[in-house]
């Protein structure tokens, strides 16, 4: 029996939830999870995957030794070894090739501020291939910066206020399970629920109103449901007046479109948007809630912009039980450069040293570069090869290259394709500062106990590999914290600074709110807009990305709207509760419960196609193809398939195999939800 | 009467299985089974049917059946927490508590052989703390309280209907439909698809046992019309050599071979436990009968009918999905139609025949599924050899037409033996 220890920690995962938690450590091994009811949007519990972690830290298949691959197997070998030979290389293309021909690539694997630490060393080496753009949410998150002035909303416990909560192409049930508290608790207190999604999903199940529309076709749904509740005066007259700039070339562009001809493009009955349009107009206060994958479409930013408008000219903004719920940086308080504008490059981004491409089309951007080409590149807290789009070309891209390192935890796809492989450090092996994009806290990410095996946290391999380099030894003590838990809370306790609210003893506590919080969201009817006022009109957003100043439905490229999609099935590929993108699926305990991919198609559909459940399917289009197990769901709207993100091209059913490397019309997003496939039986 | 219960509420759960992975980090990694399931109630989401979730693992209930029933011992009772625990030190493999939960709760684990269960997380229980299932439901949809639960809100509670006193109030869907949906997008598909769930017991798997319940029947009947009494000793033999085999067939399932001597501990409240016991019992009698000293007959088939109807209470925890709780493959009824045939009762032999003919009919009648033909033909033989025998036509093929029969009605019957099962009680269509 050792000594049995508990912390408070929160999940760096990129998830809305961002649960704090307790964790059990028993002599320097993780050992249980408890609840931490402190964080009052997470008070009940994490969800299975935060639980899993407890399997994830001692896993087997963890990596736990700098690996290198040895005619196509993994071997062993030192870290110095490993650094030796990283450095070698780094100094033989930055003076052949100049420091552009290494790509260094992160993602959202696991959020901290002490991932700024990277970019130091890449300065440092003389800049590098950068990407820019993200895969998740910028469409959405852009559209709501120009509309409202920043993207913020109510803090997520005001949802049981809401009268109507209207839930559109989310399904929190999956993605953001302590949503559905809040949910439950306005439904006890008589609120009406409303779902919009082509699927229905387990959030959906115990709602009022479940409207199924052709995915990516939202934008012409929420315009046709302006036009009722313009022509029906369902609409705050006040609220318009006052805060709201060009309602009425809004309203004279609806004239446009009549609710027949919106019903036929976005498949909805006039009936269901007259009754979902009767919802909106007749019961106050609303919460819409957006989710993100509508905005991966080619027209998601105008989508979001149109579904906005919504919440705008009813007037439920910035009142109890009232807001536009997409997502809330109040507790980003540490950015100089809050999202999405940190991912939009300037003319010259980041001074001389930085080459940008788009994360949208890694693969492709990766093969088209010259001068220098791309000889080397480096992946941390990322596995592009499985999650960028067009994941066959992202890997044709990385087997091109002549050198690949890649700090991860497991074999990943992105990891198979490595020469070197480094050991990455999980969440309890060093302390970090983490906030939500949905709860309003800050929080400790807690070292709770000493990295397991030879793992080295990314600061400290980026310190030794500075040595390695040769780097002045003042300049890497400017640059990179000292690898020591010591010197990681001062370099912490320095960015509390500007914050006497926080300090790193409060952190270890508990979650402290963000000392900016509002927590109705625009109260103040302060819009940090051009004009100051919420934008419907919106110049900027025609200026920047060259589309309609005002919201409209805009065709996709692919999607089922455009003529010559020769493929006739939408993939739509959305989140699943057992992963967190290409995370969490392969440990025992997520198996136990989902053992094997799958791919949902509809019952008409199957049965049209002599496919019954569990038959294996190929799933193809001009870019790839799969196989996977169907599964029957007779709810799934007709002309649909969903492959959930995050499967593993290992697992044979990756859906990035089949999507196309596309930005979306705003933000630099990633519009690999404007996918069009086929599928048939595979006969065995 | 106050009782520690878990408190599920079925407007809450979302099904994300995080009491499952919870109970794993608690209890140890449970493969190929977990101790904690969610059921839902349907499987292909048809539209207008609603959709909902069932966390379920063991409900400790106060009559439990597992306990009752386990021939070996090898559950218990904390009294003082109200959990019934399971000692895999004791168990046997046997499965039988797996046929007589009614909530799925034990499960085999073949790789070890024995029965794995919730345990109530009594540990944590003695220390004030709730099970981990309960303490981590991120939606707060399962709870643990220590409340006053009395025997009729047990009933009423529980999602399965049984009256053992379960430990689970379930606090029922406010709305008991699913979203308000355009049926006209799914007018392109049929509204059900042929699916039955995984039944716990068929005949596929409990072959050994039609075999065991059979040769233990026509063993039986045979000493008691005393055709032993005539035979030599090489029949003798064989006739011992017989029960050998039907004693290991019926151990062939046992996860547990080495601990089989456990399942004669629980005569007190097991079937089971009795059943082996009257086996022992008559097989020993017969042996001291035929080698050592001379036994009066009626006393070891008096032994041996109650050995058959001790296999029968075996079968007494199904619910015959009909009225009738008497089926027609019954092990004594097989036993009397052999009897009757061995000592040429005609009348008895006619009698039995009729009997369970009409118990036959009057089942496949009710049952959803009667395969007509394969039913004709087994009432064919019955009454084929009810005519041979008043014909008095050779015994051999007396015996082997009844025989033929019996086979196909016992696998009937354990093809229609049903136990209480969650999966089928939630099971909506």
């Amino acid at each position: 029996m050792g000594l049995k220890k508990v912390y408070t920690t929160a999940c760096p995962r990129n998830c809305y939830s961002t649960c704090s938690f307790k964790v059990w450590t028993d002599d320097g091994k993780v050992i249980n999870i408890d609840p931490e009811p402190l964080n009052l949007a997470t008070p009940e519990g994490i969800c299975l995957k935060g639980l899993s972690y407890v399997e994830r830290v001692n896993s087997p298949k963890r990596i736990l030794h700098p690996l290198k691959k040895m005619n196509g197997q993994f071997i062993q070998i030192s870290w110095d070894e490993a650094l030796n030979e990283i450095a070698e290389k780094l100094t033989y293309y930055k003076s052949n090739f100049s420091p552009q021909s290494v790509l260094f690539y992160y993602a959202s694997g696991m959020s901290g501020l002490l991932n700024s630490v990277s970019m130091n060393f890449w300065r440092m080496y003389g800049g590098a291939t950068t990407v820019y753009g993200n895969l998740c949410w910028p469409a959405g998150l852009e559209a709501t910066r120009l509309t409202l002035g920043e993207a913020k909303h109510n803090v997520p416990w005001d949802l049981e206020n809401a009268k109507l909560i209207v839930v559109w192409g989310k399904n929190p049930a999956e993605s953001n399970i302590q949503q559905m508290i809040p949910i439950e608790r306005a439904q006890q207190k008589g609120a009406k629920l409303i779902f919009i999604d082509p699927r229905r999903t387990a959030s959906s199940e115990r709602s009022d109103l479940l409207v199924q529309p052709i995915p990516g076709t939202d934008g012409i749904l929420a315009l046709a449901i302006a036009k009722i509740l313009i022509e029906k005066d369902q609409i705050d007259h006040k609220f318009i007046k006052n805060y709201v700039l060009g309602f009425d070339e809004f309203k004279k562009s609806l004239e446009k479109t009549t609710i027949e001809e919106a019903s036929q493009v976005c498949g909805v009955s006039v009936p269901f948007i007259e009754k979902l349009a009767n919802f909106i107009g007749t019961i106050k206060p609303m919460t819409l809630i957006p989710g993100y994958g509508m905005q991966r479409y080619s027209n998601g930013g105008q989508t979001t912009r149109c579904l906005l408008a919504l919440s705008i000219i009813t007037g439920n903004i910035g009142k109890i039980g009232a807001c536009w719920h997409y997502a809330d940086l109040q507790g980003d308080i540490f950015s100089d450069v809050k999202e999405p504008l940190n991912y939009f490059p300037p003319k010259k981004p980041d001074g001389i040293f930085r080459r940008e491409i788009a994360t949208a089309k890694l693969g492709e951007d990766m093969l088209r570069l010259t001068n220098p080409e791309l000889k080397m590149a480096w992946v941390e807290r990322g596995n592009p090869v499985t999650q960028n789009p067009d994941s066959n070309k992202v890997k044709e891209a990385f087997r091109k290259l002549e050198f690949r390192v890649v700090v991860e935890q497991f074999l990943t796809d992105t990891a198979q394709e490595a020469d070197i492989v480094l050991p990455a450090k999980t969440m309890f092996e060093q302390s970090d500062i983490i906030s939500s994009y949905w709860n309003p806290y800050v929080q400790l990410r807690q070292k709770v106990i000493q990295p397991l095996g030879e793992v080295k946290p990314e600061t400290e391999i980026y310190y030794l590999l500075a040595k390695k380099m040769g780097f002045p030894d003042s300049e890497i003590e400017k640059n990179i914290p000292y690898p020591s838990d010591e010197a990681i809370e001062q370099w912490l306790t320095e960015k509390l600074k500007p914050f006497p609210e926080i300090t790193l003893e409060k952190l270890k506590q508990g979650p402290v709110l963000t000392p900016v919080l509002q927590e109705i969201a625009f109260s103040d009817y302060k819009f940090n807009t051009p004009s100051g006022k919420i934008e419907l009109n919106c110049e900027t957003a025609h200026k920047n990305w060259g589309v309609n100043p005002l919201p409209t439905y805009e065709k996709m490229v692919e999607g089922k709207q455009s003529i010559g999609s020769k493929y006739p099935f939408n993939l739509m590929s959305p989140n699943t509760k057992n992963r967190i993108h290409s995370q969490f699926g392969n440990l025992e305990s997520i198996k136990a419960v989902d053992p094997e991919p799958f791919a949902t198609i509809n019952l008409g559909d199957a049965q049209k196609k002599g496919i019954n459940d569990n038959d294996i399917i190929r799933v193809f289009n001009d870019r790839g193809e799969l196989t996977i197990k169907a599964r029957i769901d007779a709810s799934l709207r007709p002309g649909n398939i969903v492959i959930i993100n995050g499967y593993w091209h290992q697992e044979g059913s990756c859906p990035n195999a089949l999507s196309k490397g596309r930005e979306t019309d705003m933000g630099h997003g990633s519009a690999f939800h404007d996918n069009m496939v086929d599928y048939e039986k595979v006969n065995k | 009467m106050v009782r520690n219960i878990f408190i599920f509420d079925q407007n809450k759960c979302v099904g994300c299985h995080a009491c499952v992975v919870a109970c794993m980090n608690e209890n140890g990694f449970q493969s190929p089974n977990q101790w904690r399931n969610i059921l839902q109630s349907q499987d292909f989401h048809f539209p207008n049917l609603p959709l909902f979730y069932l966390s379920l693992a063991c409900n400790h209930c106060e009559d439990a059946p597992c306990l009752k029933n386990c021939p070996a011992l090898a559950y218990s009772r904390d009294e003082k927490t109200g959990a019934i625990i399971h000692h895999p030190e004791k168990c046997i493999g046997c499965k039988y508590c797996t046929w007589a939960c009614p909530y799925d709760a034990p499960t085999f684990n073949a790789k070890i052989g024995v029965i794995e269960k919730c345990t109530f997380c009594n540990h944590r229980i003695e220390e004030n703390l709730k099970p981990a299932c309960a303490n981590q439901c991120p939606v707060g949809a399962l709870d643990f309280v220590n409340l006053e639960f009395s025997r009729e809100e047990s009933i009423e509670s529980s999602p399965v209907p049984v009256n053992v006193g379960s430990s689970i109030k379930i606090n029922k869907l406010r709305k008991e439909n699913g979203p308000e949906m355009d049926l006209n997008l799914f007018t392109d598909q049929t509204e059900q698809i042929k699916h039955e769930p995984k039944k716990k017991i068929t005949a596929h798997e409990e072959w050994p046992l039609i075999i065991f319940t059979i040769l233990s029947a026509l063993l039986v009947s045979i000493y008691a019309a005393e055709l032993t009494n005539s035979f030599t000793f090489s029949y003798k033999i064989t006739y011992l050599f017989f029960g050998v085999l039907s004693a290991m067939l019926s151990m062939l399932h046992l996860g547990k071979k080495n601990r089989a001597w456990r399942s004669v501990t629980n005569i007190r409240s097991s079937w089971l436990s009795r059943e082996i016991v009257l086996f022992s019992l008559f097989f020993t009698g017969v042996f001291c009968d035929f080698f050592i000293y001379d036994i009066p007959n009626f006393i070891i088939s008096f032994i041996g009918i109650l050995f058959l109807f001790a296999i029968d209470m075996i079968y007494r925890l199904a619910h015959w999905r009909w009225p009738i709780r008497i089926h027609s493959a019954q092990t004594l009824l097989i036993g009397i139609t052999f009897y009757a045939l061995f000592v040429n009762w005609f009348e008895l032999f006619a009698g039995i025949i009729i009997f369970k003919t009409i118990l036959y009919i009057y089942r496949k009648i009710k049952y959803k599924n009667p395969q007509w033909i394969i039913s004709t033909l087994r009432i064919t033989f019955a009454l084929a050899g009810l005519v041979l025998l008043y014909f008095e036509q050779s015994i051999y093929y007396i015996i082997a037409t009844v025989l033929i029969g019996e086979i196909r009605d016992r696998i009937e019957f354990y093809n229609e033996l049903t136990v209480p099962d969650p999966k089928f009680e939630l099971s909506i269509t």
